[in-house]
């Protein structure tokens, strides 16, 4: 089990002009994602993603290259600016095959969002969205670093 | 965010590498008595009778008494629960990509205007 990143992909039978839209525009985004999104898809900007039963979260728009790339880092403390070892990133990445799309998903950084002391941080949504705490992200990093050790 | 005193209590067993390192050996052994476990250790049977406490506190690690013998595990549960987690992460971004497909795939039934 590798306890830093998720990886999922998906194919889909649209090309990706069209998956595009709906993966990176902030309207379509709350009809998959959140209950309402507010940002720009352009790179180095910050916007909001809320949820009716979390309240709203602070994004940043780290890569778009239409209509193959598009990253953003999420679950940062409110007053700290996101970077690789404070925050989750998500990023997508569309494939064009003969027409359809092939759907890319990786977040990544949870190891080093485990590492983050518990006090002082802004709620995050990854957390609350599956029930989370710091303290299973450390747990959850220490079973993975069990886990590659017995594979060693 | 707001941590209840036992999230608190868990986070700060995970935290301590000597507690971390007595997790190992128990889950190596199966179980151990804290004697058994200061020898394995550069600390004492006191030291590590105070961090077994820790961890019992947090959940971690349950007791079971031997006759004069006190023996420690691992509490399975909340290491699951742990791996579980990650699973739980994966399964929601299907859920979302699932949504993607449909909206993708709905907008290209509708004839073209």
């Amino acid at each position: 089990m590798d306890s830093d990143r998720i990886e999922r992909e998906i194919v889909i039978a649209a090309p990706p002009d069209v998956v595009w839209g709906i993966v990176t525009e902030p309207k379509q985004m709350s009809q998959w994602l959140c209950d309402a999104a507010d940002f720009e898809a352009r790179a180095g900007t910050y916007g909001s993603m809320s949820w009716n039963e979390y309240g709203s979260f602070r994004v940043h728009v780290v890569r778009v290259e239409r209509p193959r790339t598009f990253s953003f880092r999420w679950v940062f403390p409110e007053d700290s600016e996101p970077n690789e070892t404070n925050s989750l990133l998500v990023e997508f990445t569309l494939t064009d095959e003969n027409g359809a799309t092939r759907v890319r998903l990786v977040e990544s950084g949870f190891r080093a969002i485990a590492g983050r002391h518990a006090g002082g941080n802004a709620a995050y949504i990854a957390s609350r969205e599956h029930g989370w705490d710091q303290y299973m992200m450390q747990l959850l990093d220490y079973v993975a670093q069990k886990a590659n050790s017995a594979t060693r | 965010m707001v941590h209840s005193p036992t999230e608190d209590e868990l986070w700060a067993a995970m935290a301590e590498p000597t507690r971390r390192r007595m997790l190992d050996l128990l889950l190596e052994r199966g179980e151990a008595t804290a004697t058994a476990l200061s020898h394995e250790l550069p600390v004492t049977r006191q030291a590590v009778a105070k961090h077994l406490v820790v961890l019992e506190r947090a959940g971690l690690v349950v007791c079971q008494r031997y006759g004069r013998e006190v023996r420690y595990s691992v509490e399975p549960d909340k290491l699951d629960s742990a791996a579980e987690a990650m699973s739980s992460v994966a399964a929601a971004w299907d859920r979302r990509l699932a949504r993607i497909k449909r909206l993708a795939e709905a907008v290209r039934l509708e004839p073209p205007g």
